[in-house]
């Protein structure tokens, strides 16, 4: 950025301060989709000064709130009559004594309407955390990334097909959960411009030396910050697995939003038989949601205007589904 | 707002205060962020350490944020001070506290910016319209006036500073419209 030339008219000024606010926008939402500022960091932002904050601090909540409101129930209608002044006291006293009766008069009405207000937030609380343990009971467990060393690796059987799928793209091509990048190494290796995220940090660190664009961050977060149309393909690989039916609804609304027309989606998942299997990985047993059957993705994805070809694995644990996405479907959008 | 560009006479300015703050931008460089309002919830002041972390992390810039105002509540202030020390901004915010009017003249004197976070602060900014400051309002009310982001999102308000800071005609527009009680209103990038 650099000092322009002051416009030299009213409406050259709102054309020129137009095209700057667009710019502001456009500025950010590139630094947010370049990893330098992801949205979850903003967030987390949030979370770090609730750590600190007096109201809905460390362990505290509503509860600590509703303190400071008890505290301040009571209002007093006497008056400190101190003062530097020379008889300043004397006549804030004569002055509080002529006014008591009026001001407690009103005080007491707020007090008594700030008395009815707490005891209502102190049911409301109540309530909520009786809500909130019954929540917790019936919690649904967040997705986690599903990967299996034999599934999810260089010499795994789908990756040769995902690639040659992937070769021809010009675009950006992301790959989730890109684990420690192998997947997206060597699709530069064959001239695609890859990136990977993986919600994992650890997995990242890993990787952060070698120069691969690999970014700490959740996928849907991410594809979130994406513009609309910017992806020429995306793979997903031990992420939908052991979604919840509306995380992956949710996740395929915005893939077929990011991905450009004639982009290609792929996607790997274990498959029911996999899923149960003793060579499952352990986070199979702690997601909410289960692997769709490779019919049913055939399905979801021609809703959705993708060309779809689908490929089950050798020995029948995971399959491979790759859609190409129709400009019908992508003009409309 | 009502005549946010009132032309009443500046203060002068605190000499010693101002020669201190003239000191420090000479040997760090960078720009001054002021907003002088009460430092209590309400006034938001968390949000701005949040957009000058941004900032820093963004631009990779020195900026000082100056917070001038009473502080009436303590729990409040000491949650700022842990917070700036948890994100490593000591030094670069300044919880200066109540000042006399001179003091507050030489931080507007020295001010790039002037930042609120808070509807309540029409004095404050009323006072950096008259010194010629740029105004960048994250409360996003309709009565806000100079630049004013429709949320407070920290990415969103360290680029529109970077953008005031080295755009001279984005600046004097600001100024321009702020002066007028008019606004510039910048919304969330998608």
């Amino acid at each position: 950025m650099s000092a322009t030339l002051e416009p030299a008219s009213d409406s050259d000024e709102d054309a020129y301060l137009a095209r700057v606010l667009s710019e502001i926008e456009a500025e950010v939402r590139a630094k947010r989709a370049s990893g330098e500022l992801p949205a979850r960091v903003e967030r987390e932002l949030d979370e770090l000064f609730l750590e600190f904050s007096p109201v809905a601090g460390r362990a505290g909540g509503l509860h600590d709130a509703l303190r400071m409101v008890d505290a301040a129930t009571f209002i007093d209608p006497v008056v400190p009559v101190g003062s530097a002044k020379s008889g300043g006291a004397v006549v804030k006293k004569g002055l509080r004594s002529l006014s008591l009766w009026y001001v407690g008069y009103i005080t007491h009405q707020v007090s008594q309407l700030a008395t009815a207000v707490s005891r209502a937030l102190h049911i409301l609380d109540e309530q909520v955390t009786d809500l909130r343990r019954q929540l917790d009971a019936q919690r649904v467990p967040p997705s986690l990334v599903v990967e299996a060393d034999w599934a999810n690796g260089p010499d795994a059987w789908w990756v040769e097909e995902g690639v040659r799928t992937l070769a021809a793209a010009r675009g950006r091509v992301l790959h989730t959960a890109a684990g420690d990048g192998w997947l997206v190494r060597r699709l530069t290796a064959e001239g695609v411009s890859a990136y990977g995220v993986d919600p994992r940090p650890e997995r990242i660190e890993r990787a952060e030396f070698d120069g691969t664009d690999l970014r700490d961050e959740d996928v849907v977060a991410h594809l979130r910050a994406v513009e609309s149309a910017a992806l020429d393909g995306i793979i997903l690989s031990g992420v939908v697995d052991g979604m919840t039916a509306g995380e992956r609804l949710a996740l395929l609304d915005l893939v077929v939003d990011r991905l450009s027309p004639g982009g290609t989606l792929v996607v790997h998942s274990l498959s029911r038989a996999g899923w149960e299997s003793d060579q499952a990985p352990v986070a199979a047993d702690l997601c909410g949601g289960h692997p769709l059957r490779l019919a049913t993705w055939s399905f979801l994805l021609g809703e959705q205007g993708f060309d779809v070809r689908a490929q089950p694995g050798p020995e029948g644990l995971d399959y491979l589904v790759v859609g190409v996405l129709g400009d019908t479907v992508t003009a409309s959008r | 707002m009502s005549e946010p560009g009132a032309t009443a006479p500046l203060l002068p300015a605190d000499p010693l205060v101002a020669e201190a703050l003239a000191g420090i931008k000479a040997e760090f460089g960078g720009s001054d962020w002021l907003c002088v309002a009460d430092i209590e919830p309400l006034s938001g002041q968390d949000d701005l350490i949040k957009a000058l972390w941004a900032f820093s992390r963004l631009y990779g810039l020195p900026a000082r944020l100056h917070l001038v105002g009473a502080t009436p509540d303590g729990a409040y202030l000491g949650a700022l001070r842990d917070f700036v020390e948890d994100l490593g901004l000591v030094g670069a915010v300044q919880l200066v506290g109540p000042v006399s009017a001179e003091i507050a003249a030489a931080y507007f004197a020295a001010a790039d910016v002037y930042v609120t976070a808070s509807v309540a602060d029409t004095e404050g900014t009323r006072r950096a319209v008259r010194a010629r400051v740029p105004v960048v309002n994250l409360d996003g009310s309709d009565t806000a006036a100079g630049v004013v982001l429709t949320v407070a999102q920290p990415s969103l308000v360290a680029a529109t500073i970077a953008r005031l800071l080295t755009d001279t005609a984005f600046a004097a527009a600001a100024r321009n419209r702020a002066s007028r009680g008019a606004q510039l209103r910048v919304g969330p990038p998608e």
